[in-house]
């Protein structure tokens, strides 16, 4: 387990370093002049000079990438914003928690939804309760998630009143007034987000689960537990779920990187500055620090909870640590 | 102030001792619910919301857009300024800093103002001269790199400005340490003018000239400086660009302006289509969206409200015209028949029609109703005509046929985009096949318009939709700062038009040494001139704001100055 | 909301038994295929509308301009209600007089689905455009995506030994960008130039997206082509082939890849679905297709200024990337059981 762990954990520091070569290659070395770009709108060639050194374009690219990254180690930082000088680290963890809170809530919903839907219909193939799951999977998954967003704010924002329309509120209970705060503000004002986001997603994983659920059940174990008199509970919830929970774990790693890029419409939809929004504004000043800075961070959670999610998966199945 | 993001009719023109007129056109009065002050009432918060932009910058010298200044009334304290109050009353100047309007010496060349005793910066430190004397260093400093002080003529008025400012030369450098001609000690504020100014008190009412810490320094960060004392109503306490911007009431204030919400919270959505903003509105979630009604929603809104004026939803005139500013420094538009040509193919009907009911008036010039010299002509149709056009255009137009012609539009704002595209459809139409839409910034749309190397690169803009709206109620403010090239620099340019002809320069200094009647009469004929021979921009509409409050939103006040409500006055009942 | 694209659930076992090469003595295998497509009726129904879809793209986008007298960018100002400034509805006759208000004899012309806003464009004829813009999208980004992904897939599994350690890490690297967060900054900081490549009849930005996609999209189809390849190379007829002396190239291409056929066409049926999605996101935030160019992420997109008056602004091409996607994943499904009837996806 332990040379696993290590295996694992130099094999996320190698992605972690290629990711951010790639990243700054693709927006810091590509573009023409971020010198120029950086002096923003009142821009003389003398000021252009001065960025030039400080943001260290006169040196060799290794040498400017060993910077940025020596920067990030170091220092935990991620540079400056061209545009009013924020550093890009103060601005992402402002956007983080709130994409943060709805990926993760977001999960949690698909989780719980699909689990019992996607069991169901693989127990009682072909019923009504299958066919309604699976006509709600087709929708989930051919749906634009923008005109979901839209009808749940107006029917159940809107027009019933059961819900905040938009806007995001802080997590932990904050002093400042007029800013709303507090976990049940937080909850409540992410339902709709969080049911919008979540579509997609569990309409997906209803599929999968379902598969999964059919597959373990011909497996042969399960016919020996049922040969042997385990009630039915038993087996469903010792050996199937157990087993078909496996795969639905690796996906869930895998899926965390779509999940943060696909927020961005439900941010969208409902005025939530998260990390989709700050990448949009800050792209389209060519604020290139922002948009490295997002990039990278959104990478390394990526590559976080894919390692989490290794480590969990070799815990719970034996098998894996020695073939990996 | 230049440019607007959203607009206006009804108009009112202000000032000490100019005159007040006031011109309705179409909406019979933009004065709505109580705004009697007796029942006004302090406490609350004010949630607002900004969709679809954000703003400049709140640093006070750098800010020159509607938004920024609706925010910067807030919380600056002028020498001179409008009371919050609803219709003819608003406009109104009055001393707020100063005990009483300048005392003028030396055939009104030395101006001084006195200021009144204990008043206090947020912070409890005391407003002196000195602190108005930093705004005037920090309008007209090189080392702001955007000297629109320099735009304004102000280095030109004042005794010092023009080598203090060295608006001609390199941004960047520090030239002296103070302008010579003004001098602050204790409550006192000297001013020399080079010559007698009749509007001199009617500029100290801008947003830049409120009392700012007298030691803030010089920035060139386009975003400036984000927090800082404010000795206004208000002060900013969390200024988050394009995200999230918090007035305080300033714990010392004691000024004839009203303070009444506790707090002002101002939400800023760049990407956002106003509809959820809207939604909240309705469902009284937020207080008012300061970008306006989205245009598809007015006539509903208007239908569900019971009209302009009559509840929540409110229609109110400004000061502003709104334009397709031309670059008369990239081709093809840097040639007058082309512009002229494009003036009667894109005409302003379609383009008022587009922005829905009540946001405008049709208008083909420069000056707006009410301003001194103005004096309504039709050069230009309402409605395209195609065929005038292209004669207008002749062979320049003919030989334009495949220069690219960009037109920069803000892709967030659907408004906007239906504009770009119908103003590529006419330009198509007279054989500009070359049309291409240039997408802007989402949180600054006006930086590459101030850059003449943006502005005049190959990704340029050739039609730019702005607008300008009263700095100070006079025609120079819209006819000089506007077309005077002479005052082009690389940088930090509030004139998007790169005009620059020598002998109407020439012109607009000889109307500028005029007085009275003269005055008017010579800045009518360049309002004329200036669209028969030109024709620099495509004037559009004196523009209207439509603006939808909560239910719980009382005293709103609407400042035709700003184009923008007060939101100090409003009551959250 | 494109975040179903390459759904990872997809690729683990939508075709992870390959054909048996036994089968495959051509027709005998597809006509069994062909014999298990044949009785699934939803299928059928989807791959009709598809065909369907194409003709009306194509076909009757064309024609239905022909017989309308306007096409799809045409600006029409009368197309707005003058009383309530809100687009005409479903089946109005719009007059083509240049301005609302002007006076004479012009004539109608017929709006079948009502305007699509503001501009007073033909919401039916941007309809059937739209179909040709998002089906280009769907089906170029396919072919890029599925074609690199093949490519690499079969490198990795024929060689195996380290290119097959290359690519397997390169797919990892690239799985590890948050893919939409990646797209999007490099649409806005890129894409400006890619607009411009048309390939002489792509509309603007349709190359873009379709470059864009592929890009990041070839390592789903590629992690499981590999897989397959992997086990077909174990069979007997490649180990045959090379002892014939045929080439490494010539097995890849005239025995590997016919087996390949299957499971390219069911996971590129899919596929299609999510780029039609993935074009229908990106032109909602305004980095998609450029307008005037008619496609149903633009029409999407102004959908939200009118959701509360007039919703069937909202409803058409929001039924249309319903529809569209559905009859592709529904197709992928039937195609996917015909193949291989014991995948149980």
């Amino acid at each position: 387990m332990g040379a696993f762990i290590i295996r694992r954990l130099f094999w996320a520091i190698f992605l972690f370093i290629v990711a951010t070569i790639i990243t700054y290659v693709i927006f810091f070395v590509i573009p023409s002049d971020p010198a120029t770009i950086a002096c923003g709108t009142h821009c003389t060639p003398p000021i252009i000079a001065h960025i030039r050194l400080s943001l260290h374009l006169n040196l060799p690219f290794y040498q400017q990438y060993w910077l940025f990254l020596w920067n990030m180690l170091r220092h935990g930082s991620l540079g400056y914003s061209f545009v009013n000088g924020a550093s890009v680290r103060w601005i992402i963890g402002q956007a983080a928690p709130i994409t943060g809170s709805l990926v993760a809530g977001g999960a949690v919903c698909w989780l719980a939804l699909s689990i019992p839907v996607g069991v169901i219909s693989a127990l009682r193939p072909r019923s009504i309760l299958d066919r309604a799951g699976m006509v709600f999977v087709l929708i989930g998954i051919s749906a634009p998630v923008v005109w979901i967003g839209l009808i749940l704010a107006y029917i159940f924002g809107f027009k019933l009143g059961w819900t905040p329309i938009a806007t995001y509120c802080n997590f932990f209970p904050s002093h400042q007034i007029g800013v709303c705060s507090g976990p049940a503000n937080w909850a409540y004002h992410l339902v709709l987000p969080w049911a919008t986001f979540m579509l997609l997603f569990a309409a997906l994983y209803v599929r999968l689960i379902r598969a999964n659920v059919m597959e373990t059940m011909s497996e042969d174990f399960v016919r020996t537990a049922r040969a042997k008199g385990a009630s039915s509970a038993r087996v469903l919830f010792q050996h199937v779920l157990r087993n078909s929970m496996l795969p639905v774990v690796t996906i869930l790693g895998m899926d965390i990187g779509l999940a943060l890029g696909g927020a961005v419409f439900t941010e969208t939809v409902f005025n939530l500055n998260g990390l989709g929004q700050t990448l949009i504004s800050a792209a389209s000043q060519e604020n290139l620090p922002v948009v490295v800075g997002v990039v990278v961070f959104a990478t390394v959670a990526v590559i976080i909870f894919n390692f989490l999610v290794d480590v969990a998966y070799a815990w719970l199945d034996p098998r894996i640590r020695l073939s990996t | 102030m230049r440019r607007k993001h959203v607009l206006s009719l009804l108009m009112l023109s202000m000032g000490v001792g100019l005159l007040v007129a006031a011109m309705t056109v179409g909406v019979a009065s933009a004065r709505t619910g109580q705004h009697n002050a007796k029942t006004a009432t302090r406490g609350g918060t004010l949630q607002v919301d900004q969709s679809g932009g954000a703003f400049d910058t709140l640093d006070p010298q750098l800010s020159y857009v509607t938004n920024d200044w609706t925010v910067l009334s807030n919380t600056q304290l002028l020498l001179v300024n409008f009371p919050d109050k609803a219709g003819k009353a608003g406009t109104q100047l009055f001393p707020e800093a100063a005990t009483a309007f300048p005392t003028f010496s030396n055939n009104g060349k030395t101006v001084v103002f006195h200021l009144r005793k204990g008043m206090k910066f947020d912070n409890g430190k005391p407003v002196t001269a000195a602190n108005f004397q930093r705004a005037f260093e920090r309008v007209l400093s090189p080392s702001m790199y955007a000297q629109y002080g320099c735009f304004d003529y102000i280095d030109q008025f004042v005794v010092g400005g023009t080598k203090f400012a060295n608006c001609a030369g390199t941004t960047g450098v520090t030239t002296s340490k103070h302008i010579s001609g003004i001098s602050a000690k204790g409550l006192t504020l000297t001013i020399h003018l080079t010559k007698a100014n009749a509007t001199f008190v009617n500029i100290m009412a801008m947003q830049w000239f409120g009392a700012i810490p007298s030691n803030m320094a010089y920035t060139k960060s386009d975003s400036g400086i984000l927090v800082y004392p404010s000795a206004g109503p208000y002060y900013i306490a969390t200024n988050q660009p394009s995200t999230l911007t918090v007035l305080k009431r300033n714990k010392y204030w004691h000024g004839a302006r009203p303070a009444n919400p506790d707090t002002i919270v101002i939400h800023t959505f760049p990407n956002s289509d106003g509809e959820a903003a809207l939604l909240q509105t309705e469902a009284g979630q937020i207080d008012m969206d300061m970008t306006g009604v989205p245009s598809a929603d007015v006539a509903k809104v208007s239908s569900t409200y019971g009209g302009p004026n009559k509840g929540q939803f409110h229609v109110g005139g400004t000061s502003c015209i709104i334009w397709s500013a031309l670059n008369n420094g990239k081709a093809p538009t840097d040639n007058a028949a082309v512009r002229k040509a494009i003036n009667y193919a894109i005409s302003r009907q379609p383009i008022i029609q587009l922005a829905g009911p009540y946001s405008g008036s049709s208008a083909d010039q420069i000056l707006v109703p009410g301003m001194p010299g103005y004096s309504k002509f039709h050069v230009y149709p309402s409605y395209p005509n195609f065929s005038k056009a292209k004669s207008v255009g002749g062979s320049a137009l003919t030989a334009a046929a495949n220069t690219p012609v960009n037109i920069y539009y803000r892709t967030s704002s659907h408004l906007q985009t239906n504009i770009a595209l119908y103003e590529k459809k006419q330009l198509n139409t007279i054989g500009l096949k070359n049309v291409n839409l240039e997408a802007a910034d989402l949180t600054s749309y006006y930086g590459p318009l101030e850059t003449r190397a943006t502005a005049e690169g190959s990704n340029g803009y050739n039609l730019a939709r702005a607008g300008w709206c009263a700095d100070y109620f006079d025609p120079f403010d819209y006819i000089n700062v506007n077309f005077d090239g002479r005052t082009l620099s690389d940088t930090g340019n509030v004139d998007y038009f790169y005009f620059n002809n020598s002998s109407f320069n020439s012109q607009m200094d000889h109307a500028a040494a005029l007085g009275g009647s003269a005055r008017s009469a010579a800045y009518a004929a360049l309002d004329k001139e200036l669209m028969v021979k030109y024709a620099p921009a495509v004037p559009i509409e004196v523009a209207n704001d439509r603006f939808l409050t909560a239910k719980r939103v009382k005293n709103w006040i609407y400042s035709y100055y700003f184009g923008e409500p007060d939101f100090n006055a409003m009551v959250i009942g | 909301m494109s975040a179903s694209l390459e759904h990872s659930g997809e690729i683990l076992s939508p075709v992870a038994t390959p054909p048996d090469p036994e089968a495959v003595q051509a027709r005998g295998y597809w006509e069994l295929v062909w014999s298990r497509f044949r009785r699934d009726k939803i299928a059928l129904v989807s791959g009709a509308f598809i065909i369907f879809l194409f003709l009306a793209a194509y076909a009757g986008a064309p024609i239905m301009a022909y017989v309308l007298g306007h096409g799809p960018n045409d600006i029409f100002l009368t197309a707005i209600n003058q009383t309530t400034n809100a687009p005409v509805g479903p089946w109005t006759h719009v007059s083509l007089a240049p301005y609302p208000g002007v006076h004479g004899h012009y004539g109608n012309t017929l709006f079948v689905l009502g305007a699509d806003g503001q501009l007073g464009r033909d919401l039916f004829l941007r309809l059937l455009y739209g179909a040709q813009t998002s089906l280009e999208v769907g089906v170029f980004a396919t072919i890029g995506s599925v074609g690199l992904g093949v490519f690499m897939g079969l490198l990795a599994g024929y060689f195996r030994g380290w290119v097959d350690t290359l690519i397997s890490r390169l797919i990892e690297i690239s799985m590890v960008f948050p893919f939409l967060l990646f797209v999007i900054a490099l649409r806005i900081v890129a894409g400006q130039a890619l607009n411009n490549i048309t390939l002489g009849f792509l509309p603007q930005g349709v190359f873009t997206l379709a470059l864009i996609f592929s890009v990041f999209g070839w390592f789903y189809p590629a992690r499981i082509m590999r897989g397959i390849v992997f086990s077909l190379r174990e069979k007997e007829f490649v180990e045959a082939a090379r002892m014939t002396g045929a080439s490494d190239w010539r097995i890849m291409r005239s025995h590997l890849l016919p087996h390949l056929v299957a499971p390219i066409i069911v996971y590129s049926t899919i596929l299609v679905a999510s780029n039609i999605l993935g074009e229908a996101g990106l032109s909602f935030l305004g980095l998609g297709i450029v307008e005037p160019t008619a496609s149903w992420g633009n029409l999407l997109a102004i959908a939200p200024d009118y959701y509360q008056t007039q919703v069937w602004i909202l409803i058409f091409p929001g039924l249309a990337i319903l529809f569209t996607t559905m009859a592709f994943n529904l197709l992928g499904d039937g195609l996917r059981d015909a193949v291989d009837p014991r995948s149980r996806l």
